[in-house]
């Protein structure tokens, strides 16, 4: 037993960091960035200062930049350093994480763009509403810090975003981002498999209150919140408890917490969770009925919260190589990248405390002559900190646009991962291998959305009659799975059958009929 | 301030363990949820185009059961297998244009029925009711569908 809870929680965690990794490196290049090329006078500018509209401006750059909540973390202590008022950078970090340009089209495809557009409205909502309330109730909150020396142009200035990341990584900002994943863990050792299987049903009215408290200590990557979203319209879950997850889940952490209590104290922390948690409540409710017509018919049960609960029953012959198992199968190649480079940086951070501790290296990066804005030598002059960093940011942003061609591949290339995928299901259905057949269904499953989302990426459309062909699918391939799990051999077999014709249907439909 | 901070943690975990379930009943009620079909489903998309007619018939013939709850849950059964008819239809080999028509055909079915289904419900049918008369001749279209393909040796037979 508490080898099941043991490696189920460290599953859990896995696949967390996993999934992570790649927007909490964007996090800390952005904090980088803020530090060493915008610097904190621009930062001000560009976040509205102190001035009411700093809400708003706060809210559209959360929207724009690829960061997850754990990846905000690094960013919102540089605002704070920037001094920036609280209300702001709290704004920041609920909306930074709550949308980026790989989920929102993923949100777009597979859920209802009316609901997803709802939802973006309504999160303006509450951070402008929470923010203002809360910078009324605590002003002065500000605490700028001095700016840090200017690092001259050339192979120091890239030196220092290195340094900073390093340094930052296994730094402060990193216990926030574990305390962010602690979440998860806990939420993995209370919660049985598919302990909420049913709980969010359209008729259920404390479905928005019950996931707002699931989705307080949870952590979601955008992504993985905007597909819990597009499962929820699929299986016509309750709306407000849809809008509770984006809000909590993907918003926010336990690290965002931590971060608030140790900058402004536990009384005007509180305050904010409990400001945050009547608006976004009172909207769940408020929206439940008017965006209710967007959704499916509704199903008996989903499996969009399984991610949050234990991942094995008791009794489990080896958690350990099934954990091992799924997490190898689970990660995405960006994300596998991504670690490395995290790690990367977690060892050149350990590094960098044991041989430099008194930050000698930042001293010599910044005593060294200042970076000249403005001299110029024909085509050759020096770029100033400021437009390269507003390049980097601009990058990242074009970068997650550009991303999601690849992250969407056009119908062939998700036919050929398909054939593998559905070849390695059918097999381990067939031969009652419940862990392996989930797996691979699981994933033949996400490449019939990301065949959806690519082909509305590409042609700008995607007919009713194409979603359906892709919904049928899925319908089966759940069944299949609930088949599996009880071990009915004709049904596994009729169904695998099915799920073959409706294979070829869809094949047929995306290739010949688009 | 600290001891608030616990008390409002503790809380939350024992809601939550009390709203998901910790136990071993918690977790047989989650597994058992299926995702078995209603048991008013049709097999496929020919059997749902001659359920409507059926169904339709039968109100016109009687007006439904007697019991109004009865009758409320016909109402329902009959607007759910219109709503069922697109996605009955994807699992079958229509092409784009004929499941386009399906599609609308389903969605004007359904909008009618949602204007029909209070007389029924209220035993106030007329035999004669024009809005019947217009589903049914949505009907004919998806009958007509079914006989087409399966007439034709060229086109792919349903499944």
């Amino acid at each position: 037993m508490i080898n099941t809870f043991f490696w189920g929680s460290l599953l859990r965690l896995g696949e967390s960091l996993f999934q992570a990794a790649p927007t909490i490196l964007v996090g800390f290049l952005v904090a980088a960035v803020i530090r060493r090329f915008l610097g904190y006078e621009l930062t001000n500018r560009v976040f509205g200062g102190s001035s009411r509209r700093g809400l708003l401006q706060a809210w559209i750059i959360g929207m724009l930049l690829p960061v997850c909540s754990l990846g905000a973390i690094p960013v919102i202590r540089e605002l704070r350093r920037a001094g920036l008022p609280g209300g702001t950078i709290l704004a920041f970090a609920l909306a930074g994480p709550l949308f980026n340009p790989l989920s929102l089209l993923y949100g777009l495809t597979l859920s209802q763009p009316q609901a997803i557009l709802g939802f973006a409205l309504c999160s303006l909502i509450v951070v402008t509403f929470v923010g203002a309330a809360w910078d009324r109730m605590f002003p002065g909150t500000a605490s700028p810090e001095p700016a840090p020396g200017a690092v001259p142009y050339g192979y120091k200035r890239l030196l220092s975003l290195f340094i900073y990341v390093s340094r930052e990584i296994v730094g402060v900002s990193a216990r926030d981002v574990l305390a962010g994943l602690s979440g998860i863990v806990l939420l993995a050792l209370i919660l049985p498999p598919g302990g909420l299987q049913n709980a969010m049903g359209q008729d259920n009215p404390l479905a928005p209150l019950l996931m707002t408290l699931v989705a307080m200590p949870a952590y979601a990557t955008p992504m993985l919140a905007m597909s819990q979203l597009g499962m929820m319209f699929q299986h016509g879950n309750s709306i407000g408890a849809a809008f509770a997850l984006l809000s909590f889940g993907a918003g926010m952490n336990l690290g965002t917490v931590t971060w608030m209590r140790r900058n402004y104290g536990t009384r005007p922390s509180l305050v904010w969770m409990g400001l945050l948690a009547m608006v976004v409540v009172l909207l769940a409710y408020g929206i439940e009925r008017p965006l209710r017509a967007y959704e499916s018919a509704a199903a008996d049960h989903t499996h969009a919260f399984d991610i949050y609960c234990r991942p094995f029953e008791f009794g489990i012959s080896d958690p350990m190589g099934a954990a091992w198992s799924r997490l190898r199968q689970n990660r995405g190649v960006h994300e596998l990248y991504a670690m490395f480079a995290l790690v990367g940086f977690v060892v050149s951070g350990v590094l960098l405390r044991a041989i430099d501790p008194k930050n000698r290296i930042e001293a010599w990066l910044e005593t060294a002559a200042p970076a000249t804005d403005s001299l110029r030598r024909g085509i050759d002059f020096v770029v100033p900190n400021a437009v390269v960093g507003g390049a980097i940011v601009l990058g990242i942003v074009g970068a997650s646009v550009v991303g999601c061609f690849a992250y969407y591949p056009p119908p062939g290339e998700v036919f050929e991962e398909m054939r593998i995928a559905r070849a390695e299901a059918m097999a381990a259905a067939l031969a009652g291998d419940r862990q392996h057949a989930e797996q691979w269904i699981d994933i033949l499953d996400d490449w019939t959305r990301k065949l959806q989302v690519g082909v509305y990426l590409r042609h700008g459309h995607l007919s009713e009659y194409h979603r359906m062909k892709a919904h049928v699918l899925r319908e089966k391939l759940e069944q299949l799975e609930h088949e599996v799990a009880e071990g009915d051999e004709a049904a596994i077999k009729k169904l695998i059958y099915e799920i073959g014709q409706c294979y070829q249907r869809m094949h047929f439909a995306y290739f010949e009929d688009l | 301030m600290k001891n608030v901070c616990v008390l409002l943690s503790l809380s939350v975990l024992a809601a939550l363990s009390t709203l998901a379930g910790c136990s071993g009943d918690s977790l047989g009620a989650a597994e058992g949820g299926s995702h078995d079909a209603p048991a008013h489903r049709p097999r496929g998309f020919p059997e749902a185009v001659q359920a409507i007619r059926d169904r339709l018939a039968e109100f016109q013939e009687t007006g439904g059961a007697a019991n109004r709850q009865f009758r409320v849950r016909q109402s329902q059964e009959l607007k759910d297998i219109m709503q069922w008819l697109p996605e009955l239809a994807a699992e079958t080999d229509l092409r784009k244009a004929d499941w386009d028509n399906i599609n609308a055909a389903s969605k004007r079915m359904v909008v009618i029925w949602d204007e029909t289904s209070p007389r029924v419900v209220n035993g106030e049918l007329r035999r004669d009711d024009a809005s019947l008369a217009v589903i049914e001749r949505e009907v004919d279209g998806l009958q007509g569908v079914v006989k087409r393909i399966s007439s034709d040796p060229k086109l792919p037979s349903m499944e």
